[in-house]
């Protein structure tokens, strides 16, 4: 109990001391790059308990950061002035922002519970198939929503979305899923999970209700992924403007390549391949910048760099395959403890 | 105290598609007791497991546990209800330590709520560590508690059969089901494996039923023994009252009724000309793996220009292991094939079939969504020659008439027994000198089994050279000049097909006499 509330309050100062060096310190530019990096951590961690850990295949996850990222704009949109007429200053910042996650959480659970109740009886290629038309779904019926925004996005004209989520608040929540996530999955239900992607047959004869577990870890992963969304419409080193186009199926693959960069089923790992992938791709797009030069090619480059950084991230994803297909940290965790691994090993035998 | 039934099984049938894999079963399996599901390969003994524990919902007919309808439930639930199983081909969590894949059985008897986990209640953490405690104790009963943090991948093949029987106790069952527990297990082992099961069932107080092709096993540890063979009940009693039921001996050693006198007659002249004939194939020491378990313990064998040579033995004596080891489909530990006078240790398989190798394998693997014509078009391959190609075609239909009636249907339409003649006739038309068939009497009705026998000998008068790989020994006997009887792995006996027919030594290696 004692080393849970030390850990909660290590997570705290720390949030605070980054919010604090990095107002002093950082750039703006990167803030916005260690925010972005953070969301993508939750995308990673909500991605891998249903394809690392259960071991089901979802390229659809890009559908429910968007229920996420839409049911909180709208609600804190809504909601905005009036929480302020009563709670007045940053306290109803806070409580607008906490109402908005709220709300992003829940559809985003919601429509994580409809597409999985009857997808999972599919498996493999199938249930990816039915995920990925999920996702583009979600997209579609927002671009032809005008009451929304349609393609142009939320809010339309020159309104914004309110950008309560500092980077305290994004790291903060990153913590929270990432810590919620570790105890789900290191604990009975946890092993179920894992039971599932090893052996569906035997897991249910070992008395696993795989159906509704799949469900379950489907579920858990949409709120996440929905609690994502909503801290990225609300980022406040963000353009505090969402619209369809961040939620296409290149939005999934990038998650999928987070998680296989740091190892299907590793927490650890999809936490580093969060940050390596938001890094690559913020260095990508940079990429002609930093190599500088005035001639025709350099020219080029610049011109197109969007395509460039396609060209590197495919090249970069298939030597990672050829190189280390199991991922940077594999199915293990990155521990503390393995660091004084024999010390630790000693203790524990001697206790 | 009455005695009660742990397990009733009333008129139980499962069709699959036009299969009747299972027709109507009826047994029940007092509480206490050990008690034995035995059959020949094909018999419909595992299908029946899945019957039982949910994984299959009977296509009629009841089951019940203590009294209570379970046929249709789901697996889980019945695990809940009390019944724990193992599987045939093991099946572990592969990636789980030892102690999770235990763990993982646990969970029905946790008491942690989805909450509890999420926020690592107090509650929580005490059921963790009386589950925990409960797992290493089974694990040290099973005397794998030294290997609890290993991936369960990594054990040996006896470990992992353990850990599978410790994970389903983990589940606090009252009846339990072992699906081949012996399986790839030697004599000794076996011999453990017997006392194990005994002390279990007094230690848990377990209703244990079993299904085992190791007739030493079943026939000393079952009290009670259900005989089935293609779907059917055949025998039902003690050991001693199964044992010699000549329904019994006719399942395990087929009938023998249509072996063709023809061979009888000439095979003193035909013993002499093969005495002389060069080897085509010859194996040396051949050993075969499968992580842990040894298949194939060292066996030699050859087969002659122009012989038919018979490999037979029980389920799971390596059989099919050897002629996938010299098809070069399975890596072989050790040993040495020559093929033609050829060493084809580094030979892959595909190359095997232009030099004169077909193997026609287990469960027929043919193309089903292709036509016969382009599943025999296919077996072609290797040939370029186009009026080679029409004359095997023609070939394969004088052999098997009934291919020709069917050339434009999907294989996959054919029944049993037609899609063997079409594994046959497809192995045939890559023009081999060494035809292998893989069990090719197996799940198929009698009367078919006759005509692909006929279309055995005649290939075999044609000039090619035959290895048969056959559980039913009668047949294989009938048809083949010489035989080698495989038991667990080791070649046990060898000679003329003739002298072995009348070998009473033949029946042991089945029943589970020791062979001297």
């Amino acid at each position: 109990m004692a080393r849970r509330i030390g850990l909660v309050l290590l997570a705290l100062a720390l949030v605070v001391a980054v919010q604090i060096a990095a107002k002093a310190a950082l750039s703006a530019y990167i803030i916005r790059v260690i925010a972005v990096c953070t969301v993508n951590v939750m995308l990673a961690v909500a991605l891998n308990l249903v394809n690392g850990t259960t071991g089901q295949f979802s390229i659809g996850h890009a559908g429910f950061m968007a229920v996420g990222a839409y049911a909180s704009a709208l609600t804190s949109h809504a909601l905005d002035a009036k929480i302020h007429g009563v709670i007045a200053g940053s306290a109803g910042d806070a409580v607008t922002l906490i109402v908005a996650l709220v709300a992003g959480v829940i559809a985003a659970g919601i429509a994580g519970v409809l597409v999985g109740v009857p997808s999972l009886r599919l498996r493999g290629d199938y249930l990816a198939i039915v995920t990925l038309g999920f996702g583009e779904i979600i997209r579609i019926t927002i671009e032809s929503s005008p009451s929304i925004g349609g393609s142009q996005g939320f809010p339309l004209g020159y309104a914004s979305i309110p950008g309560y989520a500092t980077l305290a608040w994004i790291l903060g929540g990153a913590i929270l899923a990432v810590a919620l996530t570790w105890n789900l999955t290191y604990s009975t239900h946890g092993r179920a999970l894992a039971a599932i992607r090893e052996d569906e047959i035997a897991a249910e004869a070992v008395g696993v209700d795989t159906t509704r577990y799949k469900v379950l870890a489907f579920a858990v992963s949409a709120m996440i992924t929905g609690f994502a969304g909503a801290l990225y419409a609300h980022d406040a080193t963000g353009g505090q403007h969402i619209d369809p186009g961040a939620f296409r199926l290149d939005r999934s693959i990038d998650m999928l390549v987070m998680i296989i960069f740091g190892g299907l089923g590793s927490i650890t790992g999809a936490v580093i391949g969060g940050f390596f992938v938001g890094v690559l791709l913020e260095l990508l797009k940079e990429l002609p910048n930093l190599l500088g030069g005035t001639g025709s090619i350099a020219q080029a480059l610049r011109e197109n760099a969007g395509n460039l950084r396609l060209i590197v991230y495919a090249v970069a994803l298939i030597l990672f395959m050829l190189l280390r297909p199991q991922g940077i940290l594999g199915t293990r965790e990155f521990r503390l403890s393995s660091l004084f691994g024999r010390r630790k090993a000693k203790e524990a035998v001697g206790g | 105290m009455a005695e009660r039934n742990a397990l009733e099984l009333q008129d139980v049938e499962m069709v699959f598609g036009g299969l009747r894999a299972v027709g109507g079963v009826t047994f029940s399996v007092p509480e206490g007791s050990i008690f034995g599901l035995i059959g020949p390969n094909g018999a419909g003994k595992t299908t029946v497991f899945n019957c039982v524990t949910g994984v299959y919902t009977p296509t009629s007919g009841t089951v019940k546990l203590f009294g209570e309808r379970i046929d249709g439930f789901e697996p889980f639930r019945v695990a809940g209800l009390g019944i724990g199983r193992t599987f045939q081909n093991i099946r572990l969590f592969g990636a789980l330590t030892v102690r999770e894949n235990v763990l993982v059985a646990g969970h029905l008897r946790s008491k942690a709520r989805l909450f509890d986990s999420f926020f690592r209640t107090k509650r929580g953490e005490q059921d963790e560590r009386a589950q925990t405690e409960r797992a290493e104790k089974l694990l040290d009963l099973f005397k794998l508690g030294h290997l609890k943090g290993e991936r369960s991948s990594s054990l040996s093949y006896g470990d992992q059969r353990r850990l599978e029987i410790a994970r389903a106790l983990m589940l606090e069952p009252k009846v339990l089901l072992l699906d081949e527990p012996a399986a790839g297990m030697n004599s000794s082992e076996a011999q453990v494996l017997k006392d194990q099961i005994r002390r279990l069932r007094d230690e848990f107080a377990l209703t244990v039923v079993l299904v085992e092709h190791n007739m030493q096993v079943v026939m000393n540890v079952c009290e009670r023994i259900h005989v089935m063979d293609r779907g059917e009940t055949i025998a039902h009693g003690t050991p001693d009252e199964v044992k010699n039921h000549p329904k019994v001996l006719e399942a395990y050693l087929g009938k023998g009724d249509t072996a063709p006198t023809t061979v009888d007659a000439v095979e003193g002249a035909m013993d002499a000309a093969y005495g002389d004939a060069p080897p085509l194939l010859k194996v040396e020491d051949l050993q075969v793996s499968y992580g842990g378990i040894k298949a194939v313990k060292g066996i030699s064998l050859e087969v002659r220009k122009g012989e038919l040579v018979a490999l037979i033995g029980a389920n799971g004596a390596g059989k099919t292991s050897t002629l996938k080891a010299i098809a070069r489909v399975l890596p072989w530990k050790s040993g040495k094939i020559s093929f033609d006078g050829r060493d084809i240790s580094d030979v892959p398989a595909h190359q095997l079939v232009p030099m004169g190798m077909a193997l026609s394998p287990e469960g027929r693997a043919i193309f089903p969504n292709l036509t016969v014509r382009e599943n025999l078009d296919l077996g072609a391959y290797t040939v370029d020659d186009k009026v080679k190609i029409q004359q095997r075609l023609e070939q394969a239909v004088q052999l098997f008439p009934r291919l020709g009636e069917r050339m434009a249907q999907l294989g996959g339409t054919l029944s049993g027994g037609e899609q063997q003649m079409l594994a046959i006739a497809r192995a045939l038309m890559s023009g081999p000198k060494l035809l292998m068939l893989d069990e090719p009497s197996l799940g198929i009705a009698p009367v078919l089994v006759d005509q692909i026998f006929e279309g055995i000998e005649k290939i075999r008068r044609d000039g090619t050279t035959i290895l048969l790989v056959e559980q039913n020994t009668r047949r294989a006997l009938g048809a083949a000049q010489r035989a080698y009887v495989l038991v667990t792995g080791e070649i046990v006996l060898e000679g003329s097909a003739k002298d072995l027919r009348d070998d009473e030594r033949v029946k042991g290696a089945y029943l589970g006499e020791k062979v001297h």
